[in-house]
């Protein structure tokens, strides 16, 4: 049997209603498996509840709201089809004389009475005039179901609320409404056939606030639509004279035109609306439900897309590092440095916009300038080679970080065998460096050999 | 979300290699467009990532973007060197053939490895988005760089990243980039994150790769749509909370004053609303505890730093803290609550005026009752809701508003106007006179207008 697309959302729901509570078992595999599958993310929900159905068992749970419904529908309709039939009989027994506007009211007035109220509630959206008592017994239930096992319990509140409340619960409402009711007026129509069939009644109206000719026009007006039926209706004399109090015996043909208009009145103004109001219902019902959607904005759902739906893959190292693993050693932190000597000769090394190059201390006879570019590299190296001097200090930018192409270029500076000087120059002495950017900096230095002791740091200031 | 339903787009996947200098924020601009702080490794130094990374973007199913995150380039100037020596002895009729060549002669120069990589994969795939860290000096190395890549012969897109509070830097790498033709740049700030950012990175794309518009386009939409639906998720789990809240009704007696006993038991049900909130929206956007430090959310193991009920919350939203012994508490008489049922519309009025009375007097019984017994009803008090609603549009606006990519903490704009709407305390009202709506969110249409309202406000710009 297929499962409807409401009914499958409803058996979500009501997994959302438990899992709220209680963790369901699930398997690992269950998510790659719905992953790879071309499905919406609906169709997605639908396959992981079914999964965790079966495996955890739920069928029973999960059926038991619908089951209940079920039953408890059965014995409304046998209520329904029983006090309408009770209506009948209490309205004929009072001898051979049927009240025809009594027996009206009690089979049409408060069916009319409850269409109109029902009219009103779905014109203008209120719940409570829709399905009146019905709404609050169910409202009610989700209350009374602490008693029962926790995802018992949250399974049956989910069912009530996909089924009772929204749009799909108006309808849904109004469809079990109209049923009850059109129960009421057949079995009341059935007794109503049969005990006119059984047995010989003389019909009778009487008013003590209204005029006779109210009656007489309403009977006239009433009989309109009957007659388009065919049914044989009581004239405007014979109206007259059924009046309480009026001396007339009443012959076959009289009694039958009554017996018609009365039987064709519950019909055309009692049953027929409601069937067509029953089947409005039915209609609409269908339609809500195919529209139901499942809140989606719901942080379970969110997450679940999140799970099922992923926006992005997995990583997958395609190109692998092959070289060695680079041996990361402790810094060498707070070396005891030496004095750099006052002739070595300065070349900075991409300090960036912040640190102003050469700083007042380092004489503009003992500046090399500062490498940026290749072009720049090129010059130095040439002046370096034209202009041999004793030591060598290269200053760098203590806050960047040290790259190869930097340390090439250090290492190709201080390959003119001058005495080699690191400089880690700090924008401001409070700027402080990590232990990590400074470590790489010693790294650096032992790769570009230069003692850790002719590492230094300087302000920029 | 009725459309969020994508099955996927059909289109062949267009493959994008991160590309640029070591450290300048490749695997956080990847983990920022994944949105997994898993992806990769990161750290502050040169050489993390050495080796090619591939993932993807789906729309829906099917992959519409596949991503390789590359090594950083750190020694261009000495490869450019090595290319252009190598152009002297091989004749290539191009320059992506002369990198051709120069990968095939990989084994020559072990001192490119990692560039070796990046040029492969840059010679693999449809586009190059190359990072830049705008903080950076202007070098000439980063010249290097875009010469050499530019040789694969595939559009470049230059991505300028760490631009928060950079402006001159972002303006002077803009007039470099425009030197090599790259105009189609983009502000890209993996940290704080914006997603327009991301969406206009998909619309270069899309400019350069004419073949990949359709594919780009459906991205663009599906992505969109996501976004919007997350912040839509988590607005509405507020709405539920301020709900929950506010819908708040503990029935005690009045003869001595409400005892501190009771206005604790509200406490304690307001924080850990408030804490269940946090919880499902840190989880909504895939925040960890490392996220809530760097973006510095007063957030501490999952709970909020600053408990609701003190004054200086209060204060730090602007809200009167005022002297009131009841902390937060508010007690009102069931009668009045009653009134204030009855007339919220016509519902209640033409309900009870047409028969259904027996609903209204059951779903006041409980008033009723507390007013026979001559009890009072303790609620959550206005300001109390009021700092709820301030202080969860302020973590929604953090929560939309990063990247996964911040490795040390930053101080967002933190300019968020703590002004209620003007509507408010009607809607608090209304919210109050529903104690059903405490339990669990209804399709009630008034539910539902005010839901829509609220989000509203939520989401809309400071």
């Amino acid at each position: 049997m297929t499962t409807s697309n409401f009914d499958k959302r409803v058996l979500i729901e009501q997994i959302r209603y438990i899992e709220a509570q209680d963790t369901l078992t699930s398997a690992a595999d269950d998510v790659s498996a719905e992953v790879v599958v071309h499905s919406d993310f609906d169709e997605r929900l639908w396959q992981r509840a079914r999964r965790l159905i079966e495996r955890n068992e739920l069928e029973p749970i999960l059926g038991r709201a619908a089951r209940l419904s079920r039953h408890a529908n059965t014995v409304a309709l046998m209520v329904a089809a029983l006090l309408g039939a009770l209506a009948t009989v209490y309205a004929v027994s009072g001898g051979h004389t049927i009240n025809i506007y009594s027996l009206l009211l009690v089979l049409l007035g408060f069916n009319l009475l409850s269409m109109l109220l029902w009219l009103v509630g779905i014109s203008l959206n209120l719940d409570g005039l829709i399905a009146g008592v019905l709404a609050r017994l169910i409202s009610w239930l989700p209350g009374q179901l602490t008693n029962k096992s926790q995802s018992t319990a949250q399974a049956d509140r989910a069912w009530l609320a996909c089924h009772f409340s929204g749009r799909v619960g108006k309808w849904q409402l109004s469809k079990i409404t109209h049923q009850l009711w059109l129960v009421y007026l057949l079995a009341g129509l059935a007794v109503l056939v049969l005990v006119l069939m059984a047995r010989q009644y003389d019909f009778v109206w009487g008013t003590t606030l209204l005029a006779d000719a109210v009656f007489v026009k309403l009977t006239d007006a009433l009989s309109v639509p009957l007659q388009i039926l065919g049914l044989t209706t009581p004239s405007a004399a014979q109206v007259q004279d059924t009046r309480i109090g009026v001396e007339h015996t009443l012959t076959a043909a009289h009694r039958n035109s009554w017996a018609q208009f009365l039987l064709g009145a519950l019909l055309v103004f009692g049953i027929l609306p409601r069937l067509l109001l029953w089947c409005w219902s039915i209609l609409m019902c269908s339609v809500t439900r195919r529209r139901f959607v499942l809140d989606d904005y719901l942080p379970y759902y969110i997450g679940l897309r999140q799970q099922l739906l992923p926006l992005a893959g997995h990583g997958e190292i395609v190109d692998a590092d092959s070289a060695a693993p680079v041996a990361k050693a402790a810094p060498a932190v707070n070396p005891v440095p030496h004095q750099l000597p006052a002739e070595a000769h300065w070349v900075a090394v991409e300090l960036g916009d912040g640190i102003a190059w050469p700083p007042k201390s380092i004489g503009a006879g003992n500046d090399l300038g500062q490498v940026t570019d290749r072009e720049s590299l090129a010059r130095t190296l040439q002046r370096l080679e034209n202009d041999a001097c004793p030591a060598l200090a290269v200053a760098v930018a203590a806050a960047r970080p040290p790259d190869r192409g930097v340390q090439r270029t250090i290492a190709s500076l201080l390959s003119t065998g001058a005495q080699p000087w690191l400089v880690l120059i700090q924008n401001h002495e409070s700027d402080s460096v990590s232990t990590t950017r400074l470590g790489a900096w010693y790294r650096l230095a032992e790769a570009c050999d230069v003692p850790a002791d002719q590492v230094i740091c300087m302000s920029a200031a | 979300m009725a459309n969020n339903n994508t099955r996927g787009t059909g289109y062949q996947p267009v493959k994008v290699a991160v590309v640029g200098h070591t450290n300048t924020g490749k695997t956080s601009l990847l983990r920022t467009l994944l949105r997994d702080d898993r992806f990769g490794e990161i750290e502050d130094a040169a050489g993390t990532t050495r080796y090619v990374e591939k993932t993807a973007i789906f729309a829906g199913d099917d992959a519409a973007l596949t991503l390789f995150d590359t090594p950083g380039l750190e020694d261009s100037s000495a490869l450019l060197q090595a290319l252009e020596d190598l152009g002297k002895t091989l004749q290539a009729e191009s320059p992506a053939e002369l990198l051709r060549g120069f990968i095939a002669q990989a084994d020559k120069f072990p001192d490119f490895d990692q560039e070796t990589k990046v040029l492969r994969q840059a010679l693999n795939s449809d586009a190059l988005l190359y990072i830049i860290d705008v903080r950076e000096p202007l070098l000439g190395k980063y010249r290097d760089e875009v010469d050499i890549l530019s040789k694969a012969g595939k559009p470049i897109i230059p991505v300028f990243n760490f631009i928060a509070g950079h402006g001159e830097a972002l303006a002077r790498w803009r007039a470099q980039m425009a030197q090599f033709n790259l105009h189609a740049a983009l502000e890209f700030d993996t940290v704080a994150f914006e997603f327009e950012a991301e969406k206009r990175l998909y619309q270069k794309l899309q400019s350069l790769l004419e073949p990949h518009y359709d594919a780009l386009q459906a991205l663009i939409g599906y992505r969109q749509e996501m976004w919007n639906n997350l912040g839509h998720a988590a607005a509405q789990r507020v709405f539920q909370l301020l709900a929950e809240v506010a819908c708040y009704r503990q029935e005690v007696e009045d003869k001595g004053g409400i005892s501190s006993a009771e206005v604790d038991a509200m406490q304690v049900f307001v924080r850990k609303a408030e804490q269940r909130t946090l919880q499902d929206l840190l989880k909504m956007f895939a925040f960890t505890q490392l996220d809530v430090d760097l973006q510095q959310v007063p957030v501490r193991d999952g709970e909020w730093q600053l408990d609701i009920f003190s004054p200086t919350a209060l204060k730090e939203f602007g809200l009167n803290a005022g002297a009131t012994a009841l902390k937060g508490a508010a007690a009102g008489a069931g009668v009045d609550l009653m009134v204030g049922g009855l007339s919220l519309g016509t519902g209640a009025m033409l309900g009870a005026a047409l028969g259904a009375g027996w609903a209204t007097a059951r779903r006041y019984r409980q008033e009723l009752k507390a007013a026979g017994r001559g009890h009072k009803w303790l609620c959550v008090d206005d300001n109390t809701i009021s700092l709820l609603y301030l202080r969860q549009r302020q973590l929604l606006q953090t929560l939309t508003r990063r990247g996964h990519a911040a490795q040390h903490p930053l101080q967002l704009s933190n300019k968020t106007e703590h002004v209620l709407p003007k509507q408010w305390s009607k809607v608090v009202q209304v919210l109050r006179r529903h104690p059903a709506w405490q339990r669990s969110s209804s399709n009630d249409a008034e539910y539902q207008q005010l839901q829509t309202q609220v989000i509203e406000w939520l989401l809309s710009t400071p």
